[in-house]
């Protein structure tokens, strides 16, 4: 169905680079299940399945007091899950698509843009569980839940930006990957995800400015499960922070580009 | 003396790489070496390169392994570049084809159809008119549903072939691109339709270890060795001048 949408706009455009960012985007989410006996149902399955093991410790082990913590979870979650599948595999984009770029000269920002397009399809059908979930726990989204695709075109420009990032440095550093992994583990606990965005920023208030993630995990839960709009100063800072590692990653792509070949 | 217009011309081509060990691809190889970088060794891929293609014109590479060849078509397409005070000039739309090598092994061959023609251009429309085309001319009917890593060398070759010969472009490098493809039918099937379909005015730059095929369809040829270019002429003398060369 989406081919028959993008056809008449690649046309228009006289170029079937869409066409071939979609395609590139659809056979990357595809190889993702290919061996599985589950295939595509893992999509669902993973997100709810982490979810209930987390829910599982903090509400009962940890005895974590927080109004419809599944969903509490499952806001900031799918969010960051999204991020870390886009720049982690952004690591590994020039050796997973080296086909491409030895054999048949690809625009590489082509392959950049149709891995985030590609987390992003299975993005959506974790969103589509959340909303469904969410709905049936009785919490009955309001208008503000209108502001949620800014938050995700937010998240995916840190992700296109930090994957590209990645990459760039992963061709000088393969230490990059275990250190990003350091990092993102860093990220992971500390962006408001299991706790409450306001108890972390009472232990560490600058934590609002050096993780973009904490506001759009305060955000998303505002404008899906509690129906008020976004915190307009961390939504704003977001997307600053947003703008600036794009700009920051086209500088460095335009800048190395050309080496990946000798690097690879 | 021919009117046509030159479309690619290096002067003075220039490649090098900085020669990096493995292990100073680390942190702490590279935190020790912090002082020493311009210790990297550095080594020429491609030196002094003298070159002009004109339009229409079929140029052939040849050389040993290593001599430079798949990196100066890297450099004219434009995934590399040539060094600093390097000309390079290039006209047109470029495109580089090398056979069996362009596909994702997990992938169907039909995957792999649309993947590679959208790559070259076409559009998902023109595929599906030609994919039925692509498919017979390959021979795969059976198997274009199967992953890619279980196909052959040769079905791999067969395939990419038949989606090369539906790619548009001004200027096509053929790197290695009559490498074993296929059996001796085959062979004669894509003898004709690279006939027509590549040689009808088309500017091509041909490497290939097949003396056969640069003596056949190349109008000059230039021998590398080692990153120099040794000698520009026909491509008769020019082969045996290469076989000379290696005697």
């Amino acid at each position: 169905m989406i081919n028959k949408l993008i056809a008449p706009i690649a046309a228009r455009l006289e170029s079937n680079r869409l066409e071939r960012i979609w395609k590139l985007a659809l056979v990357d989410f595809k190889k993702r299940y290919y061996n599985d006996r589950l295939g595509l149902v893992w999509a669902l399955l993973h997100p709810l399945l982490r979810i209930a093991v987390y829910f599982i410790i903090f509400k009962y082990v940890f005895s974590y007091r927080q109004d419809n913590y599944g969903i509490f979870l499952f806001a900031g979650l799918i969010l960051w899950m999204f991020f870390i599948e886009s720049t982690k595999g952004g690591l590994t984009i020039f050796r997973r698509k080296r086909y491409l770029i030895e054999s048949i000269q690809v625009n590489k920002l082509d392959l950049f843009f149709s891995h985030i397009l590609g987390v992003a399809i299975g993005f959506l059908f974790n969103l589509a569980s959340f909303l469904i979930i969410m709905i049936c726990a009785g919490i009955l989204p309001s208008w503000d839940i209108l502001w949620l695709p800014s938050l995700i075109l937010n998240v995916m420009l840190l992700s296109f930006g930090g994957a590209m990032i990645l990459a760039i440095i992963g061709l000088y550093f393969n230490d990059i990957t275990h250190a990003w992994d350091i990092v993102a583990l860093f990220g992971f606990w500390t962006a408001g995800i299991f706790f409450r965005v306001e108890d972390i920023l009472k232990h560490f208030p600058w934590m609002k400015w050096a993780h973009p993630f904490l506001g759009i995990v305060h955000n998303s839960r505002n404008v899906t499960m509690y129906g008020e709009p976004p915190a307009w100063d961390m939504y704003l800072y977001n997307w600053i922070a947003g703008l600036i590692m794009v700009a920051i990653a086209m500088v460095m792509y335009y800048a190395h580009n050309h080496k990946v070949l000798e690097r690879l | 003396m021919s009117t046509k217009k030159v479309v690619i011309s290096v002067q003075e081509g220039n490649k090098s790489f900085k020669k990096v060990d493995k292990a100073q691809a680390n942190i702490r190889s590279l935190v020790r070496n912090a002082f020493r970088l311009s210790k990297q060794t550095e080594f020429m891929a491609l030196s002094d390169l003298n070159f002009e293609v004109k339009e229409g014109e079929v140029f052939g590479v040849v050389g040993h392994n290593g001599s430079g060849k798949s990196t100066l078509l890297n450099c004219i397409i434009g995934a590399m570049k040539f060094d600093k005070g390097s000309q390079f000039h290039a006209e047109g739309k470029i495109l580089k084809l090398s056979l069996g090598m362009g596909f994702d092994p997990n992938l169907s061959g039909r995957e792999n159809i649309y993947v590679n023609g959208s790559v070259i251009g076409l559009t998902f429309k023109r595929i599906g008119e030609i994919f039925d085309d692509i498919v017979a001319f390959s021979g795969l009917e059976k198997f274009i549903d199967s992953p890619v890593k279980s196909y052959s060398r040769g079905m791999r070759s067969r395939l990419m072939f038949a989606i090369a010969i539906h790619a548009d472009a001004d200027i096509f490098l053929f790197d290695e691109f009559f490498g074993g493809v296929g059996d001796i039918e085959f062979k004669k099937k894509s003898q004709d339709v690279f006939n027509r379909t590549f040689l009808n005015d088309r500017t091509l730059i041909i490497v290939s270890h097949n003396l056969d095929v640069i003596q056949k369809y190349c109008d000059r040829v230039m021998i590398l060795d080692q990153g120099k270019q040794v000698a520009i002429g026909k491509p008769m003398e020019m082969v045996e001048a290469y076989k000379a060369l290696y005697d």
